[in-house]
């Protein structure tokens, strides 16, 4: 007997389709990418100082790492991650959204906040844990979305609690990650595949979990030193 | 025993993987009509990966397609979404009555043209997403009943509700157009 509806679904997922899909996906990457690569010499001049300003001196060693040094002493270390190693959790909590003017009057410092141009702040959270009882009555932490636009996909994920861990769905943070320092703060930094990277520290008194993908590294180190003053 | 894939082997590891990375994804997604934008940046990340590298010794390629494509539903879905489903599992648990189905009946009978199992597919979608998931396990994966169980993690008696309550709307609502 003929499964009709196995035919309907195997046209809506179609292989030949998807496979089409994919290869066009990864030309427009490598234009996208390409457009930004071929500069002018006097722009690519420019854009090279600007970026030696954050990153004075890069080198690859043998484990696939870059390690970076600048002139305020700042260590960037960026461990890379096979995604393979992450773990992963479900979390009890209850998230609500809160108003923008809201969120900047409780903390101010997220004016000074620096994200990719492109780049808009999207949505704001509050996370609210049980507190003994059946309802989620305990803030427990903030969380802060910035989006790009389509065509990039960028998207930043700034996570902060007064307690001593964020609470997260995902882990990629291990005892043996070699730690970067800002000015006085040490942090972890974690690139997992081409495009994402992760941070966590504490700074005055919060907890910072940053998730940033589809950025650069200079991007992300940029934005964290807009937090890190 | 590792594997080294490459560039070059990309269409061969797609075409080797696809079933099963589209079974984790539909398993998985929050919401069916983002199943293919899913499944076709799970692979894209897979290929830029292999243009950068040239080539990744693997002990496992379907359990590394399948890591690409766990991270990309987790970042897919912003966290407001990804709390509701914590809960909402905790619902779908509660749902107990059970239900029976005709001795005679099959889905065949309802969808006996293309554009009625066109139908019946699109009916299905607007179900709750777990109701979508049962029905592509059912009947695109043709698993039994205990296996879809296992894959969704939720009870036997639950996936055998859901299934044989729809099955009934179907019955009720498209079995005379198929006549």
């Amino acid at each position: 007997m003929i499964n009709r509806i196995k035919e309907v679904i195997d046209n809506e997922y179609n292989k030949e389709r998807n496979y089409e899909e994919i290869i066009n996906k990864t030309s427009k990457k490598r234009e996208f990418k390409a457009r930004f690569v071929l500069v002018p010499a006097s722009i690519l001049v420019i854009v090279l100082i600007s970026v030696s300003l954050l990153l004075t001196k890069t080198s690859k060693d043998n484990n696939n790492v870059i390690v970076s040094k600048n002139d305020n002493n700042d260590y960037i270390y960026i461990n890379e991650e096979d995604i393979q190693n992450t773990a992963s959790a479900q979390l009890d909590v209850d998230a609500r959204a809160i108003q923008v003017n809201d969120m900047y009057e409780r903390w101010p410092f997220l004016y000074n906040v620096e994200v990719p141009e492109d780049m808009e702040l999207k949505e704001a959270f509050l996370v609210f844990v049980r507190d003994g009882g059946d309802d989620y009555t305990k803030e427990r932490q903030t969380q802060i979305v910035y989006e790009g636009t389509k065509e990039r996909d960028s998207y930043i994920e700034i996570a902060f609690t007064k307690e001593d861990e964020v609470l997260r769905c995902l882990y990629y943070f291990t005892n043996n990650q070699v730690k970067s320092r800002i000015g006085n703060t040490e942090l972890q930094i974690v690139k997992i595949g081409n495009t994402s990277y992760y941070t966590k520290f504490r700074y005055n008194d919060l907890t910072f979990e940053i998730e940033g993908r589809n950025i650069t590294g200079v991007e992300f180190i940029k934005l964290l030193k807009s937090i890190i003053v | 025993m590792s594997t080294q894939i490459s560039l070059e082997k990309f269409r061969q590891i797609y075409d080797d993987t696809y079933n099963e990375t589209l079974k984790y994804i539909i398993c998985n997604t929050s919401n069916i009509d983002d199943v293919n934008e899913l499944l076709q940046s799970t692979y894209v990340e897979l290929y830029i990966m292999l243009e950068k590298k040239k080539s990744i010794l693997l002990d496992n390629v379907q359990s590394y397609i399948i890591g690409i494509a766990k991270n990309k539903i987790k970042r897919h879905y912003s966290i407001i979404k990804r709390f509701w489903n914590v809960h909402k599992v905790v619902d779908v648990e509660s749902d107990s009555v059970e239900q029976e189905i005709p001795d005679n009946f099959s889905i065949e009978d309802v969808v006996v043209t293309k554009e009625i199992a066109q139908k019946v597919w699109e009916y299905i979608k607007k179900k709750d997403i777990l109701t979508t998931k049962i029905f592509y396990l059912y009947y695109y994966n043709e698993l039994k009943l205990s296996q879809i169980a296992a894959e969704l993690n939720i009870t036997e008696q639950n996936v055998k509700n859901k299934l044989y309550r729809t099955l009934n709307e179907l019955r009720k609502n498209f079995l005379k157009e198929g006549d």
